[in-house]
């Protein structure tokens, strides 16, 4: 299924804009809100949104199967999502495949962290090349994106802190096999990327415009030319044509839902002009470099720059220090419980400062669902027609358990999905108690993945999707659909 | 020496091709010590790999095209989506693609540069000089020198054309500026986005025989001085391509010596170095402030600097290797930073040159950086050091530890129990773990273990004394030590080291992963690193002399 977009390209724009040096009063104009698009069927989209180190299993979720409600989060790490109770889809008892502690033996050597984070997008094995152990499979996101953004471009790949970039612990999200998709740190950077012409002063005017088209045109003949070449393989080829479609967008137009015009407010172009790149990393920004992420990300979806998104906040066997909790160690060593990873003694009020981070991360998650709900489409929103998915590289981090991953969806997907239930998918019973986890090998997490491509209507050579991932069992959660 | 086999599998005329693996001691009287040379037991010729014939520049390769091009140092990688690694190394041919946001990245930077350097008159002075302006003169001339320069090699009628009429435009599309200035903008916007800029394109080989094809003289310049520089060809290595001068190996080791001596080489073998030690991970190091006064925040980037004065010294300024840096007590330290190592003098905020005590440290395993971001917040770390020695500076392959092993506690101190080194030992008895831990892990780590978790010296572990004595079991050997500076100079003595230190370097250089025909290359310059007058830019010299580095696997048809 393709959706119908509305396409305007900076060309156009260029011709529209004429000889007017400063476009801002066109800007209202190219505002696609026709009738046209408004009746068209809606776009459906994606977003994962991934933390490290598990989670206080005890007190993360709702206090009962069945529907939620504000009062079965009540008390809960999942609380602050009150408002989304009727909006949300939480399955119980789904374990990670390819499974941890090595028992599919997919790891080659890499550590539990590595795997929760490379697996959890891609149910794939882990590669060995020198230490750095990345996935051997593509994500769900990007596979998402090959049918469902515009144009297949890649999925859009936000993260907020630091990682281990050189290793498996830095990434979620891969183009292919042992190829992880690049981590976009820098919000004002990805903003410029797609936002409309005139959104940001001094910028996109129409000589501007011109001239990269000009450029373009130029660099186009040089890409033309040496891919005609008859010594360049397959796959020499298919780098040149990622790389011209990348900046083609000139060319071939910025795509828009119809919902709006890609550009933010005013005062957040101020805030967004105003961060300092060399400082986006640094544990003192995570919460306010990650509500900009979210702000461009909520924009990237609704304007039609992307319908897939990935946003992952810190990363295993890391950070950040959450300092504006009052809190002075490092999420991994809280997760850990310890003082110090060279300690066996206990770190007093662990766990608490656990749950504090599961709550505050649940705000985060609230923010993103209430910069998606802001803006109308159809006849409901943004987060109508998408479904954005919480997931954690481990469940009880404490013992790297592989097994009861929380996973959190919100939204839907266009009625794809069922809205306001907690449901078991696994037949064992659950668990309860501080460090306990509900066992059991039959609800493999690649099932809930495939369902997921099938729900936003991704399709492979026309075809649903029946098995994603190298690991796990075929088919969806049916009792997760609607 | 297999010399005839190897010629004949490595193809083409002798006096094309180098003899065995393609390596030799350095030849005649350059000044970079080679050494005599070695022997190399070669089963497998080193032939070249089948790979990309478009190799995308690294991010630092392309803030070094655009200095050498523009004059300007203007770093704007650093606005970039960061490259992930590939075996250790940001710089993978295979692996470098521009995929989305990387594509606009690049559209960014080129605008960034172009208006940069016409906005300085004395940079556009130096890049497209123009006494008569409005002229084809200067429109033409400035094509195709600035074409030569940053295609790395004559451009085609075409693109002279296109590039003209771009030129052209600059008048209507740039706002401000001479007209020359707006042509320039204009063409170096355009040639920093052509993909004969941002690739290192490959498709002018030739078959010299026997399987093999030579790379064109601009290719082979181009892909020397990417290698060694990070930056393109310089005029001498374009004449030297003109006219087909770089058609063998010894041509191309001669112009590699060149390269190495000059200080260009500097910055690429720095940059080496910090990958290979991860000490970008130096900056998240957080210490109990309370324990460790002296770690004050921001030292991190003070550790880093250390190690690449260090490195930049012992490999560039002096010429020496991997032996070297294990074992060399020069170093570099501001004020932080000695009082960490205890020295006494009085020290600034800047770094200055000094000598550690050669009783307590020797090269980098005992510098402050390796050994406090390999330990606790609180404490020193011997599995981790250990581990990291045993996979980063020997390659030694460990199996993944068992399942749950990382979260088992420590056992807590007892009147058996009462060191750091009795915790680990008692954590690792069981035979599960004590296969590696043993012989492998836990020696190493002990050997540093009069070091605490920010690399201060100590002379006891809870008042207990230290006991810094162990025993590695390699392939090449026992190694026995006692303390950190016997170990760092055992481990420097072994295959091990030098083998792994070649390996890695021929990742880095070849800007791809070693594959299975590499490793007599490997082979021979780890042994030739024994010798102490053989040195870094010596091993590259002889990585550039190699099949691999001028020819590619003829097409098959």
């Amino acid at each position: 299924m393709t959706n119908p977009t509305f396409t305007t390209s900076r060309r156009r724009f260029l011709k529209a804009a004429g000889g007017i040096a400063v476009a801002l009063p066109f800007l209202e104009s190219l505002e696609y809100r026709t009738a046209q698009a408004q009746s068209s069927p809606m776009p459906k989209r994606f977003v994962a949104f991934f933390q490290g180190c598990g989670v206080d299993v005890s007190r993360f979720w709702p206090k009962s199967l069945g529907p939620i409600s504000a009062a079965s989060l009540m008390g809960s790490a999942l609380e602050p999502l009150a408002s989304y109770a009727s909006r949300l889809l939480i399955p119980r008892g789904i374990q990670c495949s390819p499974r941890g502690f090595n028992f599919d033996m997919a790891q080659n050597g890499a550590n539990d962290h590595n795997l929760g984070t490379s697996a959890r997008l891609t149910a794939a094995a882990l590669d060995s090349v020198a230490n750095q152990h990345y996935a051997q499979g593509i994500s769900v996101d990007q596979e998402m994106a090959k049918s469902i953004n515009p144009g297949g471009r890649p999925a859009l790949t936000l993260a907020v802190g630091r990682s281990m970039d050189a290793s498996a612990d830095g990434y979620i999200s891969y183009l292919g096999p042992g190829n992880p998709a690049p981590r976009q740190q820098n919000p004002w950077l990805v903003y410029q990327d797609f936002m409309a012409p005139g959104a940001a002063p001094g910028m996109m005017t129409d000589l501007v415009l011109k001239r990269q088209q000009s450029v373009l045109d130029v660099v186009t003949e040089d890409f033309t030319r040496l891919k005609a070449s008859p010594r360049l393989s397959k796959a020499d080829q298919d780098k040149l044509e990622l790389h011209l479609s990348s900046i083609r967008d000139l060319e071939m137009g910025m795509t828009s839902s119809g919902a709006i015009a890609c550009s933010v407010p005013a005062a957040s172009v101020t805030e967004l002009q105003a961060i300092n790149a060399a400082n986006v990393k640094q544990d003192s920004q995570f919460p306010t470099i990650g509500r900009l992420q979210m702000d461009v990300l909520a924009l990237a979806l609704a304007c039609g720059h992307t319908n897939v998104a990935t946003l992952m906040w810190g990363g295993g066997e890391a950070g950040p220090v959450f300092s504006w909790l009052g809190q002075t160690n490092e999420h991994h060593l809280i997760s850990h419980r310890v003082v110090d990873y060279g300690s066996s003694m206990a770190l007093n009020g662990a766990v608490d400062q656990l749950h504090a981070i599961d709550r505050w991360y649940a705000a985060q998650f609230k923010y993103l669902l209430d910069k998606l709900s802001a803006y109308p489409e159809g006849s409901g929103t943004v987060l109508t027609n998408s479904v954005v998915m919480w997931c954690n590289e481990l469940s009880n981090g404490a013992v790297h358990h592989f097994q009861d991953l929380p996973f959190v969806l919100a939204g839907g997907a266009g009625g794809a999905l069922k809205q306001g239930q907690y449901v078991k998918v696994t037949k064992n019973p659950l668990a309860t108690g501080v460090d306990a986890v509900t066992p059991g090998d039959d609800a493999p997490h690649n099932k809930l993945l495939t369902t997921l491509l099938n729900a936003v209507g991704a399709t492979k050579s026309g075809a649903p999707y029946d098995n994603f991932g190298q690991f796990g069992s075929p088919g969806n959660y049916t009792e997760l659909l609607a | 020496m297999s010399g005839a086999s190897t010629d004949a599998a490595a193809g083409g005329s002798a006096t094309e091709t180098a003899g065995a693996s393609g390596i030799s001691g350095a030849s005649g009287t350059g000044i970079i010590p080679s050494g005599d040379p070695v022997p190399a037991s070669c089963s497998t010729p080193a032939l070249p790999v089948a790979g990309t014939r478009v190799a995308r520049l690294s991010q630092k390769q392309y803030d070094g095209a655009v200095l050498a091009l523009l004059g300007l140092d203007l770093k704007l990688s650093k606005a970039f989506v960061a490259d992930p690694s590939f075996g250790g190394f940001d710089n993978n041919a295979e692996r470098l693609a521009v995929v989305d946001r990387a594509g606009r990245d690049f559209r960014r930077a080129a605008e960034q540069a172009a208006q940069a350097v016409v906005a300085d008159a004395a940079a556009l002075d130096r890049l497209a000089p123009c006494s008569t302006p409005d002229t084809l003169e200067c429109n033409a001339g400035f094509v195709q020198v600035f074409g030569l320069r940053a295609f790395r090699r004559p451009l085609l009628k075409t693109e002279l054309t296109s590039y003209q009429t771009l030129y052209g435009k600059g008048q209507d599309l740039v706002e401000a500026g001479t007209r020359h200035a707006r042509g320039v903008r204009l063409v170096v916007e355009a040639m920093l986005q052509s993909p004969q800029f941002l690739y290192r394109v490959e498709i002018a080989d030739t078959p010299s025989g026997n399987g093999l094809s030579r790379l064109s003289g601009y290719e082979a310049a181009t892909r020397l001085a990417f290698a060694l520089w990070n930056q393109p060809p310089d005029a001498r290595l374009l004449e030297l391509a003109a006219s087909d001068s770089l058609a063998s190996p010894d041509a191309l080791a001669a112009e590699a010596q060149r390269l190495l001596l000059d200080e260009r080489a500097r910055p690429v073998l720095e940059d080496f170095h910090r990958q290979w030690l991860g000490t970008d991970a130096f900056s998240n190091i957080a210490r109990d402030a309370t324990l460790f006064p002296k770690f004050v925040p921001g030292i991190g980037a003070d550790l880093q600097e250390e190690v690449r004065r260090f490195v930049s010294d012992v490999t560039f300024d002096r010429s020496l290797g991997v032996s070297a840096l294990l074992t060399d007590t020069t170093t570099f330290v501001n004020a932080n930073l000695a009082s960490l190592y205890g020295l006494s003098g009085t020290f600034g905020s800047s770094f200055s040159k000094t000598q550690l005590d050669g009783k307590e440290r020797a090269g980098l395993l005992t510098r402050l950086g390796f050994l406090a971001q390999n330990a606790h917040a609180s404490s020193s770390a011997p599995i981790l050091r250990g581990a990291h020695i045993l996979k980063g500076i020997l390659c030694t392959e460990l199996p993944q530890p068992p399942a749950g092993a990382a979260m088992t506690p420590f056992p807590p101190f007892s009147d058996t129990v009462r060191t750091g080194r009795d915790q680990v030992t008692e954590l690792t008895k069981s035979p599960v773990c004590a296969t590696c831990h043993h012989s492998f892990i836990n020696p190493l780590g002990f050997a540093f273990e009069a070091f605490d978790a920010v690399g201060q010296q100590r002379t006891d572990d809870r008042g207990f004394p230290l006991d810094l004595t162990g025993t590695l079991s390699l392939p090449s050997g026992d190694l026995r030590f006692d303390g950190a500076v016997d170990a760092s100079q055992r481990i420097a003595e072994t295959n091990e080291a030098r083998a792994c230190y070649a390996k890695n370097w021929l990742r880095y250089m070849y800007a791809r992963l070693d594959a299975a025909s590499d490793a007599c290359t490997i082979d021979s310059v780890a042994q030739k690193l024994a010798i102490s007058s053989y040195g870094t830019k010596a091993a590259l010299a002889d990585f550039a002399r190699t099949p691999s580095f001028l020819y590619r696997p003829t097409d098959s048809q």
